[in-house]
Order: structure tokens, then C-alpha cells, then sequence
């Protein structure tokens, strides 16, 4: 297996020397996007692209997704680590607007539909 | 992080959150409540449903039909490279699809956008029916072997049941809600995977012992990093991959305070990761490395961005298929 090892250094410093976060964080309603916090969501997702997606790139390379009688396979321990996503509440990331988006986070009670909570701000960089 | 450990693993959530802009910003407000909860949930993911095979820059060539029946539209046609168009995560997948509706004009003006569920009943529940929607095959991809990419068969059988999003003929503007956050998307993508590029290029120039260095007095081993040339290389991604980051993220914490239709007028940090990719491609592809995936997959990765490019309008990985 070919390691992965998180630039989160570099992540930090091109979020708070370029993306200006400690100003974003300052902004009213923003508050949850504090360097620190953002910075803490982006360590448990380092983990989930460490320990659980990168040592199943490999395995995705060398066993494809195939199609077997009409259904999709895909690569051993792809789907449990779709699941490890799920149940970490990592699917939040995807939105962060509309009400039922809200509504179906148990743990986002964040008065500001523009920057919701950190996890789903962080998570915007958490992908890439 | 997650795009550059697994990308083709990544480019499932990378689709359903397309999808989900894309309702949001357009669905109606019944169907947001309904159904997006499930997408978000990530109980469902959301693919995209825009190429088919005569009609691949030029959308508007595009021969999906939908016919009303009721509240809802039988839709027909043939989608390819339908990224994660099938797969087994989860029990259901909402396709969003592009289709001409009876009577409307040729061209991209007569184009709608409908979403079509994988399994459907009244109430959209786990113990759904299969809706009318055939995963033909899976292309052979150069790279990214991990992402199934489906052509998908609508209708075999009297047509699949979608509902409209939005108003008629606004489709291809809609869509486009899923496209710029692809694109963006994507543009990070090459972050990712530069990063991912370095790190393989830079690991294995310290362990690769070849040659001595100009600057080198007496014998002795030395790794490639030692080489000017090499070290020079490994700079210039690095250097790259930072300024692209340093962009992208800019950029994004702009973008977060516009609604999803006005974000991302341009995609950045595409272009610049793309050739940093090359010379990492170039330092390390000896021998040993040649069977190795990253520069295959940079460069299917690539193929994807240039020609999205180039037609501006439409999907974000088109794959680079092995048998063109």
C-alpha cells in the first residue's frame, strides 16, 4: 500500500494565511468556524482519508467495479467505507441550506444557514 | 483529503452533492422535503445524467424523451459515462436526467431536467419497486478503475418514472447548478490529486538510489532527491500544488456566500495541478513504477478537465475510455 499522509499543515496555513479563516470565523453568525474548530473537524476527517480510504485505493485500482448480472459491484470495502462516511455524519458536507438539510442532522442546531456549523464548512476542504 | 487518499471512491459524494444543489436550489419545495433528506442522509447519492452517445459537447443533440402520465413522466433514452450510476452503497440512487419533452424544439432550449430514482413506489420506501432504469454495462476506464462509470438504459420497458424539476425547458440551466459545483469540484480534484502526485514522486526520490549528483564529492550512495534536476521537479509541484490550494480555498470561502447558481464563474486550480502532475509523472515513472496508477489516473483525471474545458458545457469526469 502506497501511504497517504494529510497535508494538514499546508491546509492550515493556506486556510488562515489565504483564505483569511480567523476573519471568516470573526464574521456574525460564523462563529463555529473558528481556526481551531476548523482545524479539528479537518483532523477526524484526515483520519477517515488515512486509515480508511487510502489503503482501499489500491485494492479499487487492481479490483475494478464490475457488473454482474445486472448489478454493480463495487471493490472489496468500498461500500463499508461509504458507511464509515455515513455514520460519521461526513454526508452533512454536502449541504448546508435548506431546512430539511438541517433538519436531518440531529447534531446541527446552528442559527446561520450561510456558514452552518464547522463540520460542514470544514468539510468543503475536508474532500480535497 | 478524502479525493487525494481515494479518488474513485470520492466522486460518489462528490455527485450526490452536485444533486443536492441542484434540488435545492431548483426543486420544488415538496420535493426538497420529501427527498432530500434522504440525499443528504446519504441513505440515497445523486448521479448525473447528461451524455449520450451522439450527444457529448453538443448536449443539445441529446434524443432522451420524457411524456407526461399523470403527476409524474415516463422518460427513454440511452445516458452514458453515468458516473457511479449504479453501485451497491446504498439501496437507491436519484438519477438526474436530462430529456426533451413531446413538442419542444431541437437544440439545448427544448432540454428538461427530471429526477428518476433507481427504485420508486408511493411513498419512495426501502421496500421500493425497481423503477425502469437498466445498467447496460461499465466502461473501461484508463484510470479510476474504483468509480463504476454506467451506460444507463431508460425505459426498456414503456419508459422510467421521473418527476420534473423545476419548470419545463429550463433544464439545461439547472443543471448547470450541478455542473458548476462539479466543476469547481473537480478543479479541487487536481489539488488533491497533485498532492497525492507529490507525495508518491517525493517519497520515492529519497529511497531510488541512482547516479551522483554534480555537487556530490567522493562515492557513496545517493538518492535521486540529490540531483538538482530531481529536486527542482519535486519543487515545482510543490510550489504549484500551494498555489492552487492557497486559490481554491480562497475562492471557496468566497463562493460560500453566494447561492450555488452564482458560485464558481471560474474553476479554479484545474489547469495548474494538471501539469504539476506531469513531472511527478516524469520523476518517478522508471521501471519500477510504470504499473503504478497515479500517472494513468492524473492523466484520466485530466482528460476529464480539458474536455469539459473545451465544450464548457457538461460533465465533470468524462471518462478517457482504453478502447479509443
Amino acid at each position: 500500500m502506497i501511504p497517504y499522509s494529510p497535508p494538514l499543515n499546508d491546509m492550515q496555513f493556506a486556510l488562515e494565511e489565504v483564505a483569511a479563516l480567523a476573519e471568516i470565523g470573526a464574521l456574525p453568525g460564523c462563529e463555529a468556524a473558528a481556526p481551531d474548530t476548523v482545524m479539528a473537524v479537518l483532523d477526524e476527517a484526515a483520519k477517515l482519508a488515512r486509515d480508511v480510504l487510502a489503503p482501499l485505493n489500491d485494492i479499487g485500482d487492481k479490483t475494478p467495479a464490475r457488473l454482474e448480472n445486472g448489478v454493480v459491484r463495487t471493490p472489496p470495502g468500498f461500500k463499508e467505507a461509504y458507511r464509515t462516511y455515513v455514520d460519521g455524519g461526513w454526508t452533512a458536507c454536502l449541504s448546508n441550506r435548506s431546512s430539511a438539510a438541517r433538519r436531518c442532522r440531529p447534531w446541527s442546531r446552528s442559527p446561520s444557514p450561510r456558514c452552518g456549523t464547522p463540520r460542514i464548512w470544514a468539510g468543503d476542504f475536508a474532500h480535497y | 483529503m478524502w479525493h487525494a487518499a481515494n479518488m474513485g471512491w470520492g466522486l460518489c459524494p462528490l455527485l450526490t452533492s452536485g444533486a443536492v444543489e441542484a434540488l435545492q436550489s431548483h426543486g420544488s419545495r415538496a420535493l426538497q422535503e420529501r427527498y432530500l433528506p434522504k440525499l443528504i442522509s446519504g441513505e440515497w447519492t445523486g448521479t448525473m445524467n447528461l451524455t449520450e452517445p451522439q450527444a457529448g459537447s453538443d448536449v443539445g443533440a441529446l434524443r432522451a424523451r420524457a411524456v407526461p402520465e399523470g403527476d409524474h413522466w415516463r422518460i427513454t433514452g440511452q445516458k452514458i459515462f453515468i458516473t457511479y450510476g449504479d453501485h451497491d452503497f446504498t439501496d437507491n440512487i436519484i438519477h438526474l436526467v436530462l430529456a426533451r419533452t413531446p413538442a419542444r424544439p431541437a437544440g439545448t432550449k427544448g432540454i428538461s431536467l427530471f429526477w428518476c430514482p433507481k427504485c420508486w413506489s408511493r411513498t419512495m420506501v426501502r421496500s421500493a419497486r425497481a423503477n425502469d432504469v437498466r445498467t447496460v454495462s461499465l466502461e473501461h476506464k484508463l484510470g479510476i478503475h474504483a468509480s463504476p462509470t454506467a451506460v444507463l438504459s431508460f425505459g426498456d420497458n414503456g419508459g422510467a418514472i421521473g418527476w420534473m424539476i423545476g419548470q419545463e425547458i429550463r433544464g439545461m440551466e439547472y443543471m448547470f447548478t450541478m455542473m458548476n459545483s462539479a466543476r469547481l469540484n473537480v478543479g479541487l480534484q487536481g489539488i488533491a490529486i497533485s498532492e497525492r502526485a507529490y507525495q508518491q514522486a517525493r517519497d520515492y526520490a529519497k529511497t531510488r538510489i541512482q547516479g551522483k549528483p554534480m555537487t556530490a564529492r567522493g562515492s557513496g550512495e545517493h538518492p535521486i532527491i540529490d540531483h538538482p534536476d530531481v529536486k527542482r521537479m519535486l519543487l515545482a509541484i510543490k510550489t504549484r500544488t500551494e498555489a492552487a490550494r492557497g486559490l481554491a480555498y480562497f475562492r471557496r470561502g468566497l463562493d460560500r456566500s453566494r447561492p450555488p447558481h452564482r458560485r464558481c464563474r471560474g474553476a479554479c486550480g484545474g489547469a495548474g495541478p494538471g501539469r504539476s502532475a506531469d513531472p511527478a509523472g516524469q520523476g518517478v515513472v522508471d521501471r519500477s513504477w510504470r504499473r503504478e496508477h497515479l500517472p494513468r489516473r492524473a492523466d484520466s483525471w485530466r482528460h476529464g478537465f480539458s474536455s469539459k474545458r473545451r465544450r464548457c458545457a457538461a460533465l465533470s469526469r468524462r471518462p478517457h475510455r482504453a478502447d479509443l
